[in-house]
């Protein structure tokens, strides 16, 4: 839904290719230094022309959408939020985020990024084992900092691009690779192969409406400070989607199809 | 409240502490103790020292400037400091609210903002429309994001550096930690107005305050007039007020 993009995982990654010694890593941390830099180059930021060819699909599945989280989820989240205590609502959503630590692992990998991957599989093992199951999060007392990667963000990476904005049901904001990664992703996590579909499919729900608990309040002022909701969660996920790509390390990227507009021109409407 | 407070003073001490004898000996210049004395002819000396005086002129206006002008990144922890006291006041909810609309007026640059957000669609307001969309923006934002304030539960905020961009802008970096230990990373983007420093976007998680109204107002202007446009932002305004 759309509260996806308030999960907030802050990831700014200082990458540092010139300390590695394997040069495979070498060369796809190298590939992702030039696709940093060049946006570095082509900044000024520009205004996200979001290519939204099916809009009007997209518009009426959203409000389907918001349908069903107004009077279903936000309902059901808000009890929730009203019977539990905070600090089990935040060991709560560490504890799922910790269940997708191996998955991200696997994605920094995927985008060269070493270290990092091995700071996930620490995590992991840390706030699995002194953390109880994922509930503390210990890990970051000992300096071990989350980055947070879904196979999205490695596509990303590895230069595909993201296609126009589509709004999947239930699921929310999206695009056609996005769409792929969530596929691939789902695959990565650890719990459907140890745990079986049902029990997975019930943790994650549990995961989704625990985040909704948390974020319903951020969700609800987002929609009145909003004039046109639609437009505002399309431009508002997809920047987030490019910042978390670019490690928030570069001022947020157009994504392909942009014409180049300075966001921060007014010379011409002074 | 994690303070950093940036040390203004010792960056221009050393230039100031810097004692200047007339005329120049060896003594000031340790490069030419070595030399013999009858090598060094006065005309070189006083040159030096001509080039020298020249410099300390040349970067003296700076450093005022600099001294006197706070930067970016002073101006954003200011505005830090000073919400959070006023936050963490006893001082009644209304009173709160209209001191932090006093100090987003002097720290925004809320025409700026305006204008951002119209971008090509400016010249399409005539010039009372132009007056009337900047101040229901104003009044617009002041609503949305002025009420959130109310909600404050001793989040912290911390300055983490900052960044130079196009146009001379520069952009402050922070995070907001809030109470479950979740951090939000919130950049400040700000243009030199009357040398004095003023935010002209706010970029949460890296959605852009600036971009995401300019879509949300192009969507309405693309088949909508300004008063169109307009009208919604008053039929906003006139909503209730949590």
């Amino acid at each position: 839904m759309s509260n996806l993009f308030y999960r907030v995982s802050a990831t700014l990654t200082l990458h540092s290719w010139q300390s590695t010694p394997f040069r495979v890593e070498r060369f796809l941390s190298l590939l992702l230094l030039l696709l940093v830099t060049s946006a570095c180059a082509t900044a000024p930021r520009t205004a996200p022309q979001i290519s939204d060819p099916i809009a009007p699909v997209n518009r009426a599945l959203f409000a389907f959408n918001d349908g069903i989280y107004r009077y279903g989820f936000e309902p059901v989240a808000r009890g929730w939020d009203w019977i539990a205590p905070a600090p089990v609502q935040t060991s709560l959503q560490n504890s799922f985020q910790n269940l997708a630590t191996p998955g991200s692992a696997i994605n920094n990998l995927l985008q060269g990024k070493l270290k990092n991957s091995g700071t996930e599989i620490a995590r992991f093992g840390v706030n699995t084992t002194i953390g109880v199951a994922g509930l503390f999060d210990p890990a970051a007392r000992f300096g071990l900092a989350p980055h947070s990667e879904d196979f999205d963000q490695t596509l990303a990476v590895w230069g595909v691009g993201t296609g126009p904005y589509l709004m999947l049901p239930l699921l929310g904001p999206s695009s056609p690779r996005h769409t792929f990664a969530l596929c691939i992703d789902s695959f990565l996590s650890i719990w459907p192969p140890v745990a079986g579909t049902r029990i997975a499919a019930g943790v994650r729900s549990a995961d989704f409406l625990n985040d909704i608990s948390l974020s319903w309040e951020d969700v609800r002022s987002a929609r009145e400070s909003s004039l046109d909701y639609y437009v505002f969660v399309r431009d508002a996920w997809t920047q987030n989607r490019n910042t978390k790509i670019l490690d928030g390390a570069a001022p947020a990227a157009p994504s392909g199809d942009v014409k180049g507009e300075d966001l921060y021109d007014d010379s011409q409407f002074q | 409240m994690m303070t950093r407070n940036s040390n203004k003073e010792p960056r221009i001490h050393s230039t100031f502490s810097m004692r200047i004898d007339f005329p120049p000996t060896e003594n000031t210049i340790p490069a030419l103790q070595k030399c013999p004395r009858n090598e060094m002819d006065s005309g070189f000396l006083k040159l030096l020292f001509a080039a020298g005086l020249f410099f300390f002129v040349a970067f003296l206006p700076v450093h005022v400037f600099a001294a006197n002008n706070p930067g970016a990144r002073e101006t954003v922890q200011t505005i830090v400091d000073e919400t959070v006291s006023i936050l963490k006041s006893k001082l009644p909810l209304h009173e709160k609210r209209s001191k932090i609309s006093a100090i987003a007026d002097s720290r925004f640059d809320f025409d700026t903002m305006g204008r951002l957000t119209l971008a090509k669609n400016w010249s399409r307001f005539s010039t009372s429309e132009q007056a009337d969309f900047l101040r229901s923006f104003r009044t617009f934002l002041g609503d949305a994001y002025g009420t959130k304030f109310d909600q404050y539960q001793d989040e912290t905020v911390q300055v983490l550096g900052e960044r130079s961009e196009t146009r001379g802008d520069i952009t402050v970096q922070t995070t907001l930690l809030r109470n479950g230990g979740e951090k939000i990373a919130i950049d400040y983007r700000l243009r030199t107005h009357e040398a004095n420093w003023r935010i002209i976007d706010v970029t949460i998680e890296g959605v852009s305050l600036v971009s995401s109204y300019r879509s949300q107002f192009q969507e309405i202007l693309e088949n909508g007039t300004p008063q169109e446009l307009l009208r919604q932002i008053r039929d906003k305004n006139a909503q209730e007020k949590p």
